[in-house]
């Protein structure tokens, strides 16, 4: 899998091509800043583009920017963003740009083999990852939706999983049960929310994610 | 002759000029009557010689004239600091004048002799006049070294100058007994110096008032006028006293002689006329704004002093500048600073005890600031104090406001700047040394060890740390903020406070950092409380204030200082239990 990755940071830039070059991954180039990695993603054609957020030259948002750029401009592109803020509004922003083939992590995850390895290959299968720290924002947030309180504990454990992006795969795996109690939580909570089931997980993520935002506001 | 020096700023007119140009009028239009009526025949050979009953009357109608205008300026309150227009008139009245006496054979000697001096001041008089129309800065001193030079030339011409060899002694030569020493070469020498001295000042009356260094915006249009007519009188008694033949010695006088001298009366006349017009129109500028400040001081009017000028001057581009106390600096009504440079001649500048205390610059041409430094400097002096003290506490308010705001942007770089620290120095070494310390795991679980275990949780430590800091990097200046402005971030206040947070807002764009925070900061006081109540933050932006209005709080007033940062950047709070609204300008 060709990866590009675009990081101000040397040492940051550094240990992810390490860890992404252990794991396997083609590494076709490294950008300092969102210009260089934009001028990369149009030559190169890589599969995945990992993006700080915050980039020269004003160290605001500029990886956000060409994130969303690249989420428009080149639809087979996955596109990881990383980030030191936990704010749901950066993740509803990439999603608003194309719901499928987008993650959103914080920085600290990157250095985890298993979840940079992992994040890469869900994105490169057209899902959606979603940090845990923002959906547990969300999820928790003063005013939840009054059908959350209706799901049982592993309902909305099922919820925040799904919310993060992994499919029912990924869930049973990660809750150690079948794959078809999954499904079976999944018929019940669905309706419970108001969010017509069905098979396509971005779509799943993305409407969980937008109930739980729709009810502030 | 020294003049009254006129007070700074004050009306008195020059009363030694008055009774210098009366004494002149008196004795132009004596001398040439007792000419006219002298049974004796003219003496001829001397400057100017009436040849006929037209030139005469001319000649008398200039003297009258000139005398009038010197009476005119005379009257005119000259401002300290500049050249007077009463003098120069006064010496062209006199050298005018003083060849009637000379042309009068019934005049004693003596009262010749001095006659022979005071003709020849009429080219420096012009000379003066030009300067003084100009408002050139020329020294007082020069002006007076050349009329002194010239008078005594003449005097020492017409003493070494033997009548015998002038033919018109013939007849005359009784009534000429001013001969001291015969001396045919000094007589020739200190004529043509005279000449050469008359020819000087005429021709550096006429570069000046071509081009004189005071612009002429800052005159009078009849100022102008009397200036274009000074040039040409100029020009008219250049060619008279260079040309040597059109002065009569004995029988019929030469061609261009009367032509020539009525030339000179018609330019003189005119001078004069329009000194006059220049006095009267002037005087009608000061009566209205002595007016006008009447009023102002009467508080009659509304406005200030800008506005009273404004109206009497009918100029309303008319400002006001007044000088700080103890300072150098000017600022205008508002307390705003104005620059310092300024042209000096379309500005006036009112003084007290010789300190500037005001400025005013006029907006149009055709008024002198010299009369608005005399009518306003005396009639309005208390009420400019009483400005001028408002504008000074205006600007020390003005400066206080802008060095508060100031303080509060510094306060405001500096959260920034440490958000900025926090995330490039200590979250960037952290998340390195997650890194490491995952390396340094893995290398433990392969050698099989026990440090696998102590170095796990030393990553929880450094991971929990990463989180502690990213909290206070955000609790210090929150990233969305800064990268998306005001409504993003309270969306995101509302997503991550523990207390339900509506927010209604119109505002788009993005305004001033410092409002920004302080309208954010506002919300973010009103949600940290743990009483279940639901806030609601309604933002408008419009007609360049941004309102913030906050509901559901409870009674605890909003924190010090959140008010003075409102405050500072000029806006106010509204402070009532369950609703807190703050307004605060920006473009």
């Amino acid at each position: 899998m060709r990866v590009v990755v675009a990081e101000d940071n040397m040492l940051t830039r550094a240990g992810i091509v390490q860890v992404l070059t252990a794991a396997g991954f083609e590494i076709v180039g490294a950008a300092p800043d969102a210009r260089e990695l934009l001028v990369l993603v149009a030559t190169e054609r890589p599969d995945a583009a990992i993006v700080d957020v915050r980039m020269p030259p004003t160290y605001t948002n500029e990886g956000l920017v060409a994130a969303q750029r690249i989420l428009t401009a080149h639809p087979g592109v996955a596109v990881l963003v990383l980030s030191h803020y936990v704010d749901a509004g950066y993740v509803l922003r990439l999603l608003d740009e194309r719901p499928d083939g987008v993650g959103y992590l914080l920085k600290e995850r990157v250095f985890d083999p298993a979840i940079l390895v992992d994040a890469l290959r869900r994105l490169s299968d057209g899902e959606s990852i979603v940090d845990p720290s923002i959906v547990k924002q969300l999820m928790s947030g003063p005013r939840r939706p009054p059908g959350l309180a209706r799901l049982s504990d592993r309902e909305h454990e099922v919820l925040t999983l799904i919310a993060e992006g992994l499919s029912n795969k990924a869930i049973a795996r990660r809750l150690v049960i079948a794959e078809r109690t999954v499904e079976a939580h999944m018929t019940r909570l669905l309706p419970k929310l108001g969010i017509p089931d069905g098979p396509d997980v971005h779509r799943r993520v993305l409407a969980t994610l937008a109930y739980v935002e729709g009810q502030r506001g | 002759v020294s003049a009254v020096r006129p007070t700074p700023g004050g009306l008195r007119p020059s009363v030694a000029w008055v009774g210098v140009a009366g004494l002149a009028l008196v004795v132009t239009e004596g001398a040439a009557i007792l000419a006219a009526a002298d049974p004796t025949p003219y003496s001829p050979g001397l400057v100017g010689l009436p040849a006929s009953i037209g030139a005469a009357v001319a000649y008398m109608i200039t003297g009258g004239a000139l005398g009038v205008a010197a009476v005119a300026r005379a009257l005119e309150p000259e401002p300290y600091g500049r050249m007077s227009t009463a003098a120069a008139t006064v010496a062209c009245s006199l050298g005018w004048s003083a060849v009637a006496v000379l042309v009068w054979p019934g005049a004693p000697p003596l009262v010749r002799l001095v006659a022979v001096g005071v003709a020849a001041l009429l080219p420096v008089g012009l000379l003066h006049m030009i300067v003084a129309l100009r408002g050139a800065r020329t020294r007082r001193s020069l002006l007076t070294a050349l009329y002194v030079t010239l008078a005594f030339l003449a005097l020492g011409w017409s003493l070494v100058t033997d009548p015998f060899r002038d033919p018109a002694c013939r007849t005359t030569c009784d009534v000429r007994a001013i001969l001291v020493v015969a001396s045919p070469a000094a007589s020739q020498w200190l004529g043509k110096a005279v000449l050469v001295g008359s020819a000087a000042s005429a021709a550096a009356a006429g570069v000046l008032a071509l081009a004189g260094a005071a612009p002429l915006s800052s005159r009078t249009r009849t100022c102008r006028a009397a200036l274009g007519v000074a040039a040409i009188a100029t020009g008219i008694e250049l060619t008279w006293a260079l040309l040597p033949d059109v002065r009569p010695l004995l029988g019929p006088p030469p061609e261009l002689y009367e032509p020539l001298l009525l030339a000179r009366c018609g330019a003189l006349s005119l001078l004069a006329g329009m000194l006059v017009l220049d006095a009267g129109h002037r005087a009608r500028t000061r009566d209205r704004l002595r007016k006008a400040m009447t009023r102002l001081a009467a508080a009659e009017s509304p406005g200030g002093l800008r506005e009273a000028l404004a109206a009497g001057l009918s100029d309303p581009g008319v400002r006001v500048a007044y000088r700080l106390p103890n300072s150098t600096s000017w600022v205008n009504e508002s307390g705003s600073t104005v620059e310092e440079a300024v042209a000096a001649t379309s500005t006036a500048t009112i003084t007290r005890n010789g300190e500037p205390i005001a400025r005013v610059t006029l907006g149009r041409s055709g008024h002198d600031p010299a009369d608005v430094e005399t009518v306003a400097g005396a009639a309005a002096r208390l009420t400019i104090e009483n400005e001028r003290i408002l504008a000074s506490s205006r600007a020390q308010l003005r400066q206080l406001r802008e060095s508060r705001q100031r303080i509060v942007e510094a306060l405001d770089a500096a959260r920034r700047g440490l958000e900025r620290d926090l995330h490039d120095g200590a979250q960037q070494r952290l998340l390195a040394a997650t890194y490491e310390l995952r390396r340094a795991i893995d290398a433990a679980r392969d050698d099989g060890d026990g440090t696998a275990a102590a170095l796990t949780a030393e990553l929880d430590g450094v991971l929990s740390t990463l989180d502690v800091l990213r909290d206070v990097a955000h609790g210090a200046y929150p990233p969305v903020l800064a990268d998306s402005g005001l409504v993003p971030a309270l969306e995101s206040l509302a997503r991550r406070s523990l207390i339900p947070l509506t927010i209604h807002a119109s505002v788009v764009r993005r305004l001033d950092p410092s409002v920004e925070l302080t309208a954010y900061l506002a919300a973010r006081m009103a949600v940290a409380q743990d009483k279940p109540v639901s806030v609601t933050a309604s933002v408008t932006h419009s007609g360049g204030v941004l309102s913030i209005e906050i509901t559901g709080t409870p009674t605890p007033r909003l924190p010090r200082e959140i008010v003075d940062r409102v405050g500072a950047l000029g806006g106010s709070v509204h402070d009532e239990p369950h609703r807190i609204r703050l307004e605060m300008p920006c473009a």
